[in-house]
């Protein structure tokens, strides 16, 4: 009589419980994403063993002045999926000047009344791994990425322009 | 085949319940893993909250139609966003560039007036939003399509007052 792959009693080739070969994938799987969390990165990186305080900066462009005056010291900065980016430890506001082209084929800087760009430094618990840098694990630092962001009292988009040297103290 | 009969299959073996409590284990440490959503942990609280949204260009004949005391509701959602407080006027204005002078500057918009209107809700405050009605959250820069009786408009949040 020829075997069924999977018997009437759910085993395979009637010796292995087909539900007990799915639980050993699913805690393998479970498994291979803890390994990838921790353990990865590469030979003499340092994983998740430790975290600073980094203090890193955006560029927030082109907001209107009360966008900007909203930004203030000790507020916490989230992305606008919940991530915590840091607290805002320092705001520099200044006249916007934006790239504009002209009728007779130039571009040109120009200063846009009533709207400002700020520079924000950001302190942020971090931990480096891969050659990467995650604030609490989970959001990770580069610049020239463009975050969308929020706090409690402003949302807007911000670059990251630069990401420093340990916070003192 | 009796042996097995006295005994009685039970629904788990030892090999399956290692195996959920290895899972479990795992998922537990990826979960707390993850990292805080915040280093500043703030209880959420009930708070008032008065904030101002500024609509840019209404047209000069829509004048008055919003009042203090209206009911403000979200367009899109559909939630109940607070009061009107007070209604002021200004120029409205628009972004143009002056290539003479070298600059983008604010010109006046013939027959458009600039409303804002400040408006007081209760609210629910935590470490990064003020919410209101559960689920509209009050940040400047954040756009806003509101409704109040006969008037409906977009505009900006221009002004949240601090809640600390």
């Amino acid at each position: 009589m020829k075997r069924k792959i999977i018997d009437e009693r759910g085993l395979l080739f009637g010796k292995i419980s087909c539900v007990d070969i799915l639980a050993v994938l699913a805690v393998l799987a479970l498994g291979i994403m803890v390994f990838t969390r921790f353990f990865s990165g590469g030979e003499g990186n340092v994983s998740n063993t430790g975290t600073v305080d980094l203090v890193y900066t955006v560029e927030v462009q082109k907001v209107r002045t009360p966008t900007a005056g909203a930004l203030a010291v000790g507020d916490g900065m989230y992305t606008s999926d919940g991530q915590y980016m840091g607290q805002i430890v320092r705001v520099d506001s200044r006249p916007c000047v934006s790239l504009e082209s002209t009728p007779d084929g130039r571009v040109v800087e120009m200063e846009n009344e009533g709207y400002l760009d700020v520079t924000v430094e950001v302190k942020a618990p971090c931990t480096l791994s891969g050659g990467r840098y995650y604030v609490n694990g989970a959001f990770e630092l580069g610049v020239n990425a463009t975050v969308k962001f929020v706090t409690r009292y402003v949302s807007s988009t911000c670059v990251v322009t630069q990401v420093g040297q340990s916070a003192q103290g | 085949m009796e042996r097995d009969k006295k005994k009685g299959r039970s629904l788990f073996n030892v090999f399956d319940i290692v195996l959920i409590v290895i899972a479990v284990a795992l998922a537990a440490v990826i979960f707390l893993s993850r990292g805080s959503s915040s280093a500043l942990t703030l209880e959420p609280r009930s708070a008032t909250v008065h904030y101002t949204v500024e609509i840019r260009e209404l047209d000069q004949d829509f004048r008055d139609v919003v009042a203090p005391g209206d009911a403000v509701m979200d367009r899109i959602k559909k939630y109940n966003i607070g009061t009107v407080e007070s209604v002021s006027y200004g120029e409205a204005v628009r972004s143009v560039e002056d290539f003479e002078a070298g600059i983008k500057r604010l010109a006046p918009v013939p027959g458009c007036l600039r409303m804002d209107i400040a408006i007081t809700a209760q609210a629910t405050v935590s470490d990064s939003a003020i919410t209101v009605d559960g689920g509209y959250d009050v940040r400047v820069g954040a756009e806003a399509n509101i409704a109040t009786p006969g008037f409906s408009g977009t505009g900006v949040i221009i002004a949240v007052e601090r809640v600390d």
